[in-house]
């Protein structure tokens, strides 16, 4: 995902403490001794955002093409784990794959 | 008559165990259809049993082998070929499964009771696996081919519960329901698959542990292969679907939290093959309700970079509006920036600053006057271009706009600190320190207190030669950072250039003053106390100055405190050539007229202060009469026993210094004691042909072209390197500098010459050159440049090899660097007037400027005494 904004999960209307905000419960979720490269993705958005001066900048320099996950994520993130339903579990018990 | 031939015997038909053995060899092979010939044709033999079980075996092969390949109908075709040639044997498994992947539920229900016991254990299993999963699915015709009592039937109950229960997430009646499953139930598998989803998703391990107990047999295992592919790492969750079905994958995506939106798209983007930036565009411009029209036309532009400005109508193929000019001018800005070579940026920065101010200039502090300032300064904050360039120094970077797009910048956000100090920074390089200051006065006015400006300040009027004005800025930094030490240190020099300045003009009160403060300033930690020594030095000229019996006993006292010895001489004629005093009468009045290097500790100790004098001053050899008073006694130091890297930096140091004599002893000396050391080789020959007219004799060439090829097989490639920048001066080729056919790399010159035609000299000069080649001859250009008559021959090698076309460009590129001199001896009117200028020097590279190596003699000072005079 290259897009800062999806990757804190905030709108681009968020501001200073909103960036913060959003970086820290990142970190939280997920700290760097579990994951590395993506507390460095977290890291590299929160800078990207830090400040009103930097999003104006990501805004107008920002010339990474989007990847079909940063539109999947755009339009529907994905959620938690969910059931699936009875005739989802039928089709597979009937031996479809 | 010809006698008739003997007739060919005929060829002997193969006997039933022949065919046997090869059906079973045909078999084993996986050469299904062979093998069913071959039994056929046994059976024609004779209608035994073991013979149409073979056959049965080979049907089974192939029926398999079709299902694999997705030919269901076919593949039962031949399972029924195999049940009429031996109807004594149970219905396979296989068999039986396809005919339920097939709907056919009955006739795999009857067939499977039918074969009951006869088939072996785990295909049973596997086989009421298989029809549990159905009943489960809701196939009444598996009820109705059992027993009442039989236990798919019985315990199906219990698991349709489970299942409901896991799919309304009651996990107390799931855990009941699974409780009622024994554990030889024909739903086992499907109650480990329901304890694996109850699982965290933080213990997928643990899930997919218990997932791995299904086997691939059981009428469970699609359940299992879909649950698998949900709960492994959420990144390669498509990849794992890339083959699946449509209802594995929507099972594993929901189960792995996609939404309906996303699966949707994904299926969409699928469907289309490829990710290619036009399918991304159409993705985009589809979903754009969904994914908000500002997000998704931004990421649009993007997609368009690469191909632009082609790429400029796919915006609209995909259903788009067309390209504003404001976005053409922004791609066109990020197309120009991510091709940097092409030199556009600046302008096509600009052009997009021009417009975003077209309607109203923006008021600063406002977004849109950030905008404007963030768009000026681009190219200098993305290339980093000020931090190292001079004014008008790189013709490749028109560093007069870069400024002044920086400085326009400060007009819309004044608040950038850092534009502030790159401008002044740059502007000091030039220098230009009217442009330097107008910037410092705006920006110190808004950071009064900052300490980077301060200190730019420091060095503007360092600069400038305005050392009170200096000493003010250092106090200020020291007042705001009591522990800076770079000010203090400069704070110092600051005031010993001063007291210098003084003494050079005879005012003797104002360096006593300064003197006294750059004491006051001077750092406690000052490494061996060379501040404090040149301070003492000067205290000690200024008295000579002011009564020359007493300077000179003062001046004898402190050079003897020094030590006495050559590192002390350096030192006073250093600080005697600073303030314009004849360094070789000081030394006399000093008592120092015949001093030598006293010992190893004196002579690292006057390489040293050489050298810190060199890094110092920047760029500087030593001045002429000082090499001429120090070359013959360094010479002579020669013979201490350095360690080699101590060797190796006393070389370096003396070469720096232009001491080539000294050089050349300690390269002799290295070599007596580390013979072929390729640097020391180097140093020889650099140092020996110093002040030498003509070139180096073959053999000297020959011995240093060999301290090369060890300096490269040892590893060492920057002294291989800079063995190959020497020798190529003296190559076949050196009349025009280095040879085309240089056999050492350069990468920065590689860098330059990417990308660039065939043009060395500009289009013009080029032409002409090409024609003066022409008309007089590859060989009289030779001549005319001087080349000897066996240099030529290796042309006329090198044209046979590489032709007379590729000849001319390598004589057109070396006689770029040789112009003028050529110039010199054409006869008039064969060259126009050269049109654009050569090829300039790269950056940071000031024409004209000898460097460290330069051999150029220097003029000669007929009132200096020879060194013999002194020692």
């Amino acid at each position: 995902m290259s897009d800062p904004y999806l990757l804190l999960g905030i709108t681009p209307d968020a501001d200073d403490n909103a960036v913060y905000a959003a970086y820290l419960a990142a970190v939280k979720a997920c700290p760097p001794e579990r994951d590395a490269r993506r507390f460095e993705s977290l890291r590299a958005a929160y800078e990207a955002l830090r400040t009103r001066r930097a999003r104006l900048a990501q805004a107008l320099f920002d010339q990474t093409p989007p990847m079909l996950a940063d539109i999947l994520d755009q339009a529907d993130p994905v959620g938690a784990p969910r059931r699936p339903d009875r005739e989802q579990f039928n089709k597979l018990l009937r031996g479809e794959a | 008559m010809k006698k008739p031939h003997k007739a060919a015997a005929a060829p002997k038909a193969p006997t039933p165990d022949d065919l046997l053995t090869a059906a079973q060899g045909q078999i084993a092979a996986g050469r299904y259809r062979e093998a069913i010939s071959t039994c056929k044709d046994l059976l024609k033999i004779e209608n035994r049993q073991e013979w149409r079980q073979t056959l049965a075996c080979a049907y089974a092969g192939r029926a398999r082998e079709l299902a694999a390949k997705g030919m269901t109908k076919e593949a039962l075709t031949v399972w029924e070929n195999r049940t009429q040639i031996a109807p004594e044997l149970p219905a396979d498994l296989d068999y039986l499964t396809l005919l339920l992947r097939l709907g056919r539920i009955s006739q795999a229900v009857a067939l499977g009771v039918l074969a009951g016991d006869r088939l072996d254990p785990a295909a049973l299993t596997a086989l009421r696996s298989q029809l549990a999963a159905h009943y489960l699915a809701g196939k009444a015709e598996v009820a109705a081919g059992l027993a009442a009592d039989d236990p798919i039937l019985v315990q199906g109950v219990a698991a349709a519960q489970a299942l409901d229960a896991y799919c309304a997430g009651d996990d107390a009646a799931l855990g009941a329901a699974l409780a009622a499953i024994p554990f030889r139930s024909p739903y086992r598998d499907l109650a480990q698959i329901l304890k694996a989803l109850q699982r965290p998703p933080a213990a997928a391990h643990e899930a997919l542990e218990l997932l791995a107990r299904v086997d691939d047999a059981s009428g469970f295992a699609p359940l299992r292969r879909a649950c698998e592919s949900a709960l492994g790492p959420p990144q390669t969750l498509t990849e794992r679907l890339a083959d699946a079905g449509e209802a594995t994958r929507r099972f594993a995506m929901t189960l792995a939290g996609w939404g309906e939106q996303r699966q949707a798209i994904w299926d969409e983007a699928r469907r289309a093959g490829n990710l290619e930036p036009k399918t991304l565009l159409r993705l985009l411009h589809r979903h754009r309700a969904l994914l908000g029209e500002t997000w998704a036309r931004r990421q649009g532009l993007r997609l368009l970079v690469a191909g632009f400005p082609k790429s400029a109508g796919w915006i609209k193929d995909s259903g788009g509006p067309q390209l504003s000019a404001e976005e053409r001018l922004l791609i066109a800005a990020w197309r120009a920036e991510q091709n940097e070579r092409s030199g556009n940026d600046l302008d096509a920065w600009d052009a997009y600053a021009q417009h975003l101010m077209k309607d109203r200039i923006p008021e600063p502090g406002t977004d849109d006057a950030l905008r404007v300032a963030l768009v000026l300064r681009r190219v200098d904050s993305h290339r980093d271009l000020l931090s190292h360039l001079v004014p008008d120094d790189d013709p490749f970077v028109p560093t007069a706009s870069l400024a002044e797009a920086v400085e326009s910048s400060l007009q819309f956000d004044p608040d950038d600190r850092d534009s502030y100090e790159r401008l002044v920074r740059f502007y000091l390089r030039g220098p230009d320190l009217k442009s330097a200051r107008r910037l410092l006065d705006l920006g110190l006015a808004r950071f009064p207190a900052d300490v980077g400006l301060l200190t730019a300040a420091m060095d503007v009027a360092l600069a400038a030669d305005a050392h009170k004005k200096a000493a003010r800025y250092a106090r200020e930094i020291l007042a705001l950072d009591p522990i800076n030490t770079g000010a203090r240190e400069r704070l110092v020099k600051s005031h010993l250039a001063h007291a210098r300045k003084q003494l050079k003009a005879c005012r003797l009160d104002l360096a006593s003053k300064e003197l006294e403060q750059a004491a006051e300033w001077e750092p406690a930690w000052d490494r061996g106390g060379r501040l404090r020594e040149r301070r003492v030095l000067l205290s000690a000229l200024l008295e000579l100055q002011a009564d020359a019996a007493r300077g000179a006993s003062v001046l004898g006292a402190q050079v003897q405190a020094m030590g006495g010895g050559m590192a002390a001489a350096l030192a006073l004629a250093l600080e005697g050539a600073a303030i314009g005093r004849a360094a070789a009468g000081l030394l006399k009045t000093a008592g120092l007229g015949k001093a030598a290097v006293a010992d190893q500790a004196d002579l690292t100790a006057v390489l040293s202060r050489l050298r810190t004098y060199l890094d110092e001053e920047a760029g500087a050899e030593l001045a002429p009469e000082l090499r001429r008073l120090f070359e013959k006694p360094l010479s002579a130091a020669a013979r201490w026993p350095l360690s080699q890297p101590e060797s190796e930096n006393a070389c370096e140091t003396l070469r720096r210094a232009a001491l080539e004599q000294a050089r050349l002893a300690f390269a002799e000396a290295a070599l007596k004691r580390w013979p072929g050391v390729p640097i020391f080789e180097l140093h020889r020959f650099e140092a020996g042909l110093a002040g030498r007219r003509g070139n180096p004799a073959a053999r000297e060439i020959d011995r240093l072209a060999e301290a090369g090829e060890r300096a490269r097989e040892s590893g060492d490639q920057r002294t291989a390197h800079r063995i190959g920048e020497c020798l190529a001066e003296y190559s076949p080729f050196g009349h025009f500098g280095r040879s085309p056919f240089f056999p050492f790399n350069d990468e920065d010159e590689d860098e330059d010459e990417d990308g660039m035609g065939f043009d060395p000299l500009g289009g013009d000069l080029n032409d002409a050159l090409r024609a003066f080649i022409e008309v007089v001859g590859v060989d009289g250009v030779l001549k005319a440049a001087g080349v000897g008559a066996k240099e030529r021959s290796t042309f006329k090698d090198i044209e046979r090899q590489l032709g007379h076309e590729t000849m001319i460009n390598v004589l057109i590129t070396m006689l770029g660097s040789q112009l003028p001199n050529l110039l010199d001896g054409l006869p008039p009117g064969f060259l126009p007037t050269p049109g654009p200028a050569p090829k300039p020097s790269r950056p940071g590279r000031k024409p004209g400027k000898p460097t460290g190596r330069s051999k150029a003699p220097q003029t000669p000072d007929d009132d200096d005494p020879e060194q013999f005079d002194l020692f």
